[in-house]
């Protein structure tokens, strides 16, 4: 069939070119490796409940639990800006208000990375 | 044209509540929520790296009433996006989309995050020698 239309005019507005596919699979590649760490995580937390500042420095300053510690971190905050961007791209209609939102998150996310990974080092060397 | 307006689901307002839009309704929120237990968890280690006056402060709060709700609350919020995370790797490999099994494996979910949350509720009071 023939048609004036440009191909380009025809694939616009079905639909995202971006990077959908590797933001899905990161997704679920986090929430995998959370499901262990989370466990352990809620472990520690339970295990160090009403403990005084000396004990919690010592266990969560081992290397082991330190490392492990930083790894939750870390991928709880990738796994937490991307369902975020999600939430946002789904309900925020208003362009900007979605770019503002998502840009915010991600910078208080590395935000918070910066600072959960320098108490954690701080951590283990007071432990050392 | 490829711009015209086409119809927007889902209508909340106009469908019968049914379990599974209640669970990945709650997905989203517990989600949502982990947020601000992340937030919760980092300000905690930063205390705790800050020394024993700064730590002294966070156990106050976290000890408070109100604190221990919360990290109740987190606990759940854990559980639940946990188990219905695991939901969701089901439907990912192509298992489990048939109306019943729907329902059955959201029954699951409610429970074995409700009974993971009194366990670890449990357990932490027990640890503490709150309870017997």
């Amino acid at each position: 069939m023939t048609t004036l239309r440009s191909p380009l005019s025809r694939a616009r507005n079905h639909g995202s070119a971006r990077s959908g596919a590797h933001h899905w699979w990161m997704q679920k590649l986090t929430a995998a490796a959370l499901i262990p760490l989370g466990v352990l995580l809620a472990a520690l937390l339970i295990f160090l409940l009403g403990s005084d500042h000396q004990t919690v420095t010592v266990w969560v300053g081992n290397p082991i639990v330190a490392a492990l510690m930083m790894l939750f971190v870390g991928v709880a905050l990738y796994h937490a800006v991307l369902g975020m961007q999600v939430i946002y791209e789904d309900y925020i209609h208003n362009k900007w208000i979605k770019i503002f939102l998502d840009v915010g998150t991600k910078f208080f996310g590395f935000l918070l990375g910066a600072i959960a990974l320098f108490s954690l080092v701080r951590l283990a060397f007071l432990s050392a | 044209m490829a711009t015209t307006e086409r119809p927007m689901t889902p209508h909340i307002l106009i469908y019968r509540w049914e379990i599974t839009m209640i669970l990945s309704t709650l997905h989203r929120m517990t989600g949502i929520c982990l947020c601000g237990g992340t937030i919760l968890l980092v300000f905690w280690l930063a205390c705790a790296a800050l020394g024993p006056g700064a730590f002294e402060v966070a156990q106050i709060i976290v000890g408070h009433w109100l604190g221990q709700l919360a990290l109740w609350f987190f606990t759940w919020c854990l559980f639940y996006h946990m188990f219905n995370g695991i939901r969701h790797m089901v439907w990912d490999v192509g298992y489990g989309f048939e109306i019943q099994t729907l329902r059955i494996t959201g029954w699951l979910v409610y429970l074995a995050a409700g009974g993971a949350t009194v366990f670890a509720v449990l357990l932490g009071y027990w640890w503490l020698g709150w309870l017997f």
